[in-house]
């Protein structure tokens, strides 16, 4: 009787875990470089390869091995998964596998949503991934719902709808599965949402737990925003990272809304901060503020690298680290939240410091005087951000991350409190002007930054600043993109620039590389859009073809013969 | 070198005096005008490009390119969306469509 239920279970087991992954896989995925399972090549959202057979020696023969269209004219802006030989992309209409060593579909999934959702999203009709566990792909929708397809087919298993565009809800967001959990966060600040991660389960797609950004009356930090405020932002659109020792997650939390702060003085809790979580339940562990009452769009949303570092005095610390939008280089206790170190890497002026005792920004006058009575000033960074979303990548072997910095500021302007004072979720909420101030010859540079020191060891300037993410190789390689279309490959120690190759249209999601018969490849997105191309003014960018297309990159070897079955 | 909008900014509103001096522009077309700059700030620059400077490369129209003659055409695409474009019926009322078309009018228009 128990041989015979447990022949059935491993009879159930077997397909599954073929096809699957188990939460050790996940675990393992940055250890296991056959594969991608998890967005940030790891959960702990490193994008470092311990792949070195592509190196500083022979990049120069890296050559295209295939190239796919994804018969799309909005941005790219996904991460590609890697599992058992099939690459898994999304973009905002569809979800497609494609034969990692061929280049062909396998399956696609096409996604409709209403022609209204547009209205509500601000920054780029995009999708930024998925995730997988256990023989199925978890993505989110522009409409807000979030899906699990069949890793085999691509059929849909489950469909659960979030929330609604109607209200100012969207979701481009990759999802996290930690602990058997679905995690999945919002966008929607620019439209006055009150921001929550959802945890959802991975077998039925039912709602488990949704933890609100922004206190209810009642919880810890109400009184943090006036009593007759909208109350509104806090979205969480970038993929959280998670430390399966501690059982926490690491998600950046959105700006909070209007832009405009004269209405909701105080902290305005909890915008623009880190929240960590206890992903079975969605309780908030600890959290960190990075810029309070923030006027200037800083959301505090990019990725939280989970790192084991040593501070200056040489013991050991267990951190998480972020590139944030208000210009400072964040490295964070993740076993409790303390600020460890906050460095500027691009120029700042809107703070002179942060406090590392109180964990605080210290304003600048200027800063002080918009926060104080509104008005204008010139301001660094703009609403851009030091760094946007596109993730940086941290090698644990140099112990310096790898940053595409955008160096521009704005001349901005709070408008009368009349223009913000009767906004309702789904109307626009900014309520400011900021025309963005630059110089022309540079907007932006890769950097290698020690996080700890905010030493810079080396940078290369762009005209048009970098909107992809960075990963970082053991063969001593970063790889990157430009907004004009270049994949490139920089020596890791040097920042000389060792291979390009220019794709049809632009980098803006995340390469990531993986390998198959001990052979490694590198595998990006090209497709123009996001925030920059379509509201920065910027006439490099007048050239650049839409369309998107995937690109995976080997070592040059003979011209393959092809077996029958591939004629 | 710092470059601004700004330096276009104040190149648009010089424009507007001098065609504000002008007949064929009037106090209510110069008032019109700053209104649509609002609504195009906060409904369209997101994708058509900051103070009407698109350049995309054709992935959104570059509303520079509407001619006088097309204002009929512009408010049928906004209410009924286009291409990629949403749908605005319901959200932008007539008056504010009509002001956009102004400030587009404004920009275009006084174009060497």
């Amino acid at each position: 009787m128990l041989r015979a239920s447990l022949l059935a279970l491993i009879g159930v087991a077997l397909p599954l875990t073929a096809f699957g992954q188990t939460a050790d896989d996940l675990k393992n995925d940055a250890k296991t470089p056959g594969d991608v399972l998890t967005y940030g090549m790891g959960y702990s959202g490193q994008r470092y390869s311990e792949l070195s057979s592509i190196n500083r020696d022979n990049v120069k023969r890296l050559v295209p091995a295939w190239a796919y269209s994804m018969a799309d004219n909005r941005g790219l802006e996904a991460q590609p998964l890697v599992k058992d030989g099939v690459i898994y992309i999304t973009d905002h209409e569809k979800t497609v596998a494609i034969d990692a060593l061929s280049g062909k579909e396998i399956w696609k999934n096409v996604i409709e949503y209403p022609p209204e959702t547009t209205r509500i999203v601000c920054c780029g009709i995009v999708n930024r991934g998925a995730a997988m566990y256990d023989g199925k792909l978890y993505r989110t929708t522009l409409d807000a719902n979030v899906i699990a397809l069949d890793l085999k087919t691509g059929k849909e298993v489950w469909r659960t709808k979030s929330s609604d565009p109607s209200e100012g809800y969207s979701m481009t967001v990759a999802p996290l599965v930690a602990d058997g959990v679905v995690i999945a966060g919002v966008s929607g600040a620019e439209f006055g949402v009150r921001g929550y991660l959802e945890g959802f389960d991975a077998q039925t797609g039912k709602s488990l737990w949704r933890t609100y950004t922004i206190p209810a009356q009642g919880e810890p930090g109400y009184d943090s925003w006036p009593a007759n405020s909208t109350r509104a932002g806090g979205s969480t659109w970038v993929t959280g990272t998670y430390d399966p020792e501690l059982n926490l997650v690491y998600w950046g939390v959105g700006n909070p809304a209007p832009w405009n702060p004269i209405l909701r003085k105080g902290d305005n809790l909890n915008t623009n901060s880190v929240l960590a979580l206890r992903p079975k339940t969605g309780e908030v562990v600890w959290k960190y503020q990075m810029s309070p009452n923030d006027p200037f769009d800083y959301d505090g949303v990019n990725e939280w690298i989970i790192a084991d570092l040593k501070d200056a005095s040489g013991n050991p610390r267990k951190v998480v680290m972020q590139g944030n939008r208000n210009g400072f280089l964040y490295v964070i206790d993740r076993t409790n939240g303390k600020l460890i170190a906050a460095n500027k890497f691009v120029d700042v002026n809107w703070a002179d410091k942060v406090d590392l005792t109180t964990g605080r920004p210290v304003w600048s006058a200027q800063t002080k005087d918009i926060i104080e009575h509104g008005g204008k000033a010139r301001i660094f960074p703009s609403v851009t951000g030091g760094k946007n979303w596109a993730p940086m990548a941290f090698d644990p072997t140099r112990g310096l991350v790898y940053v595409n910095a955008i160096e521009m500021g704005m001349d901005y302007e709070t408008l009368p409190a009349d223009k913000i004072a009767n906004l309702k979720p789904g109307d626009p909420f900014f309520g400011v002007k900021f025309p963005l101030v630059f110089d022309p010859e540079k907007r932006g540079s890769l950097k290698a930054i020690n996080p700890l020191t905010g030493e810079v060891k080396w940078q290369v300037p762009f005209k048009t600043p970098n909107f992809a993410g960075t990963l970082v190789t053991a063969g001593g390689l970063v790889i990157t993109g430009q907004m004009t279309g270049e994949v490139m490959a920089f020596d890791a120690d040097t920042g000389k620039l060792m291979w390009e190759f220019q794709t049809p249209s632009s980098i803006n999601g995340s390469p990531i590389t993986w390998e198959k018969d001990g052979k490694q490849y590198i595998t990006v997105n090209s497709g123009i859009g996001g925030v920059y191309a379509m509201h920065v003014e910027d006439p490099r960018l007048t050239h650049v073809p839409a369309g998107g297309t995937v690109w995976t990159f080997k070592l040059f070897e003979e011209f393959p013969q092809r077996s029958a079955s591939s004629n | 070198m710092i470059m601004t909008h700004h330096r276009r900014l104040y190149c648009l509103v010089a424009a507007s005096i001098t065609l504000y001096t002008t007949p064929t522009f009037s106090q209510e077309q110069h008032a019109q005008a700053e209104a649509g700059a609002a609504i195009y700030d906060d409904y369209c620059s997101r994708c058509h490009g900051e103070a009407l400077h698109n350049t995309s490369g054709g992935v959104t129209f570059d509303l520079r390119r509407l001619r006088p003659t097309e204002h009929e055409r512009f408010v049928n695409s906004v209410l009924n969306g286009k291409k990629d474009m949403p749908p605005w019926r319901g959200v932008l009322k007539p008056d504010q469509i009509e002001e956009v078309w102004a400030y587009i009018r404004a920009t275009v228009d006084r174009q060497p």
